[in-house]
């Protein structure tokens, strides 16, 4: 098992390593002069020449890309990201606190989901073409065909500016520092993030039990005299799990995804938001930050699905 | 003397589908079988010979099967009719089922070990240190070497033959007094079937097991069993003893299995024959005699009438029009 | 008993027959149908032009006059709404047909020429797919700036991965199989070989993909210009009518502005992928077998 993990880990070097060369030139390959994507209008509309001259050399622009990119490379390895362009502030402290307000989202959408789609499946699977199994598999369909954008903003309609349940945005009440108040700014944009992804499990789910609970060692289990219960939960499920936890890694993207839409709907300020309103004012060392930490994100995400799919799977464990 | 009757099955039939889509696996399907005996039932896939002993054990998939009529007594009990709760119980305890593929029949993800204890656990009340030991001795007496390591292992790490081994493990860990043996070498080598068939053998005495082995091969049945049941599209075509099936075989169906099989006293290049056609497909069955299409001997009463089962000696019967003309000819017939 | 007569139809044939049994795609199509027609003709439907500016009538209500009301601009809802049916409708086909191209060409060189090209194409696919889709647009539309068929390449450009996986795969299972070895023995050009033997076979699996293809690309676009970062205003598209309900005023007392275009939007992805399904089901070739 340790010698799996470690495997994967090597193989995600060469990726991490194109994906911060993606990251450098997506800034790069960006047309026009690389000054005026972080230099603000106004103050660049009162520069001379020379100023502008001066200001890439201090900021090293005038060196070859490689040069810039390495030198760029160098400081993240040791954690510096540089300095925001409109936040002034340095972008690493920046990104970490930004980073764990939206785990927080993501973090209680994703539990949400997982849990409830996988019940639902279950359900659903175990009764097959029932009027139960009919309406939520329809609904998962409505919702896996719903964006986060579009949720986002009908949520926000119905419970807050119509129902009045939720505030209409925001990460805290001002002045107020309670669990509660965080919470109750929390729910409705995880909800939100955990409906889409909770249809995605579920229908994995139902998929998957309806095929395993028709292979042979199932017919054994019950064969063998095992409850139903545990024909279910201990020989079913345990192998109808191994292609959703598969999908539960892959849904890791969407979710960042969805954390951009729906932070920027409800105001809350995580990196999400952050990203979004980065590129807006192109604050490019955010940009570039920010790309690299959900990259990382994703691949780390991926590499713990492979690692709890061999969990599961002793065929892949011991290969 | 007659040994105590241990299975009783009456007039089991059993449907999947509805409506026109409504196709009968198996038919009117009765035997017996004594505490002990050996029962082998002998049919070409899709005969309702698996279906059969499915249904008594309650494990087929319903919806879309039905039993429609019949019984099973094991043991007082009508296996047809009493709750699950009660046939759960019974399964893997006093009746217990080794099937054909090891490979898919045992769970991927649960250590041998496991899938033995959980048995012993849910029948026995067996737990700990005392199930995984009983495991163990199980796996051992089936053959397994190094046993008390192998417990921990996977089916993926183990070979066929020890997988169908441990199968037999898992089937004699409660002690059944009936095990279902459903072409359990049929998908294994040549001489690892012989291994699993003298490993069964030897189980069957030393436990004093009734089994009922379904099979396709008649070179394997003559090899275990004492009574036979030969079925053809869901119908018992012949009942009879081994010796009484392979020595004096009534029903044209049989004849021609066992003209088919090769045997050691055959001169060199001497001609095999072999039924012609199809079996036929479940689904549009003739109305009268279902083997009458490929019969050399069928009339218009064989195409039109479902044949009554006729007894042709003690313990031996036949369903089929033309018993008379079987014996006329002394099971010499023309296949073209 | 009489012989049933066997009759052999083409595989889209009896695709389309056991796709009409679908009831819940059928009416998708249906949908979709009288959608299309309504963005397509939408001249026909409505009487105002999509960019009229009306000082007078700004922030209507839905009124006789005014199905849906207007927009701060005194623009009509329910023609931009039609007309931004058209703009959305056409990225979503054509950065479909983008992607799908640039998946099948990348997945079948990986999948046939195997070796160093599939690491290098696989290598690739990792790294595009290590981004969220959406998080590597908005970068590359930030920079690019907005535009129809900026929008369209960068979708195109970056929602391949999925398609090119499908096709390796399946180009994978084709290419140890007799017929394309025996087309390999015959000298057959490589070209002919996976044009003509292998590429036939890869359609029925890839039909349900580009539906979904095209629904993803329709709410790409939408997410983009809601973010003010696709199709720039005043073109009509769903997504940028959306857009309004950024400003939570326009959200709490005009929401005759956003939610047209949101429901046609969600009406439009919800039966492209029921009629997806049913194409999946319709192609699949488990069913194709037990089908009598």
């Amino acid at each position: 098992m340790t010698r799996y993990i470690i495997r994967r880990l090597l193989l995600a070097i060469p990726v991490l390593f194109m994906v911060t060369v993606l990251v450098f030139a997506l800034i790069e390959l960006a047309p026009g002069d690389v000054v005026d994507f972080f230099a603000n209008p106004e103050v660049m509309a009162g520069m001379s020449e020379a100023d502008l001259e001066a200001l890439r050399e201090r900021l090293g622009l005038n060196d070859p890309a490689p040069v810039r990119y390495l030198h760029w490379l160098g400081g993240v390895l040791q954690g510096d990201f540089g300095y925001s362009l409109i936040r002034s502030e340095p972008v690493g402290e920046l990104l970490l606190r930004r980073f764990g307000n939206s785990m927080m989202i993501m973090g209680i959408g994703l539990f949400v989901a997982v849990t409830f789609g996988i019940s639902l499946g279950i359900y659903t699977a175990l009764r097959q073409y029932s009027v139960a199994d009919f309406t939520i598999s329809f609904l998962s369909f409505v919702g896996i065909s719903m964006p986060a954008f579009i949720a986002g903003i009908l949520a926000l309609y119905i419970f807050s500016v119509q129902l009045g349940w939720f505030p209409a945005g925001g990460m805290r009440s001002p002045g107020v520092h309670t669990l509660g108040d965080l919470l109750h700014h929390l729910i409705l944009p995880a909800l939100v993030l955990s409906i889409i992804h909770m249809a995605t499990f579920m229908r994995y789910t139902r998929f998957s039990m309806l095929d395993v609970l028709k292979q042979e060692y199932v017919v054994t289990a019950t064969a063998k005299g095992m409850p139903r219960r545990i024909v279910v939960m201990r020989h079913a499920f345990r192998n109808g799990l191994i292609p959703v936890v598969t999908m539960i890694g892959y849904s890791i993207p969407e979710l960042v995804v969805g954390a951009v839409f729906l932070e920027t709907i409800f105001s809350f300020p995580g990196m999400g938001k952050l990203y979004f309103d980065s590129v807006i004012s192109r604050d490019f060392p955010v940009i570039m930050a920010a790309n690299l930490v959900i990259a990382v994100f994703v691949l780390a995400a991926n590499l713990i699905t492979d690692v709890a799919y061999a969990a599961i799977d002793p065929r892949i464990r011991l290969e | 003397m007659a040994a105590q009757l241990l299975l009783s099955v009456d007039g089991l039939t059993t449907s999947f589908g509805r409506g026109p889509d409504k196709v009968r696996a198996v038919a009117d399907m009765s035997f017996d079988l004594a505490e002990g005996e050996v029962l082998a039932i002998v049919g070409e896939s899709g005969s309702g010979k698996s279906v059969t002993m499915r249904s008594i054990m309650g494990i087929i998939p319903m919806p879309p099967g039905v039993i429609e009529s019949g019984t099973a007594f094991f043991d007082g009990a009508d296996l047809l009719a009493i709750d699950e709760e009660n046939l759960r119980r019974l399964r893997g305890k006093d009746i217990a089922m080794v099937f054909q593929d090891a490979m898919t029949s045992l769970n991927p993800v649960l250590t041998v070990g496991r899938q033995i204890t959980e048995v012993l656990e849910e029948h026995l009340g067996m737990t700990g240190k005392a199930a995984r030991d009983r495991a163990i001795s199980l796996l051992d007496e089936v053959g397994i070497p190094d046993a008390a390591h192998r417990i921990d292992e996977y089916p993926h790490q183990f070979s066929g033959g020890m997988r169908q081994r441990a199968m037999i493990a898992l089937a004699i860990a409660c002690g059944p007094r009936l095990l279902i043996a459903d072409e359990p070498t049929t998908a294994l080598d040549v001489t690892i079937q012989a291994q699993i068939i003298d490993l069964v053998v030897g189980l069957q005495t030393s436990h004093d097991m009734g089994i009922v082995w379904i099979s396709h091969d008649l070179g394997v049945v003559a090899r275990i069993a004492q009574k036979v049941i030969v079925m053809y599209a869901g119908r018992v075509v012949e009942r009879a003893t081994v010796e009484d099936l392979f020595d004096a075989p009534a029903h044209p169906y049989t004849i021609g299995l066992l003209a088919s099989l090769p045997r050691l006293d055959q001169e060199p290049g001497e001609h095999l024959d072999s039924i012609p056609g199809q079996p036929p497909n479940a689904s549009s069955l003739p109305p009268g005699c279902a083997f009458a299409p490929r019969c050399p001997l069928a009339t218009e009463t064989c195409r039109v009438e479902v044949p009554p089962v006729i007894t042709v000696g003690d313990g031996h019967h036949a369903a089929c029009h033309r018993l008379d003309e079987v014996r006329r000819r002394e099971g010499r017939l023309p296949w073209t | 008993m009489a012989m049933t007569e066997v009759t052999i139809d083409s595989p889209a044939k009896v695709a389309w027959r056991r796709f009409r049994q679908h009831r819940i795609a059928m009416v998708a199509l249906a949908v979709l149908g009288v959608i299309v027609i309504l963005c397509a003709f939408a001249p026909f439907f409505s009487g105002y032009d999509p960019l009229g500016l009306n000082m007078a009538a700004i922030r209507q209500p839905p009124s006789a006059d005014h199905w849906l009301g207007t927009d701060t601009l005194g623009r009509d809802i329910w023609t931009r709404t039609l007309y931004g049916g058209r703009v959305s409708l056409v990225i979503g086909l054509a950065a479909a047909f983008l992607s799908t191209i640039i998946g099948i060409v990348l997945g079948v060189i990986s999948g046939y020429f195997g070796k160093w090209a599939d690491m290098v194409v696989m290598r690739i696919t990792d790294v595009v797919m290590a981004f969220p889709p959406i998080i590597i647009m908005l970068t590359v539309a930030a920079f690019t700036g907005p535009g129809l068929v900026n929008v369209i390449f960068i979708i195109g450009g970056l929602r391949w991965p999925p398609t090119a996986r499908l096709v390796r795969g399946q180009i994978l299972q084709l290419r140890d199989q007799d017929f394309v070895t025996a087309a390999r023995t015959l000298g057959l050009t490589n070209a002919i070989i996976i044009t003509r033997h292998m590429l036939p076979h890869v359609v029925a699996p890839l039909v349900a993909n580009i539906t979904f293809a095209v629904s993803l690309a329709i709410l790409t676009e939408a997410g983009l210009s809601f973010l003010g970062l696709g199709v720039p205003l005043p073109t009509p598209t769903w997504g940028n009518m959306m857009e309004a309900a950024r400003d939570l005023r326009i959200m709490r007392e005009e929401p005759w502005m956003w939610i047209p275009p949101a429901i046609f939007t969600l009406t439009t992805v919800l039966c492209i992928n029921f009629v997806g399904d049913g194409l999946r089901d319709a192609f699949d070739p488990q069913q194709l077998i037990g089908e009598k």
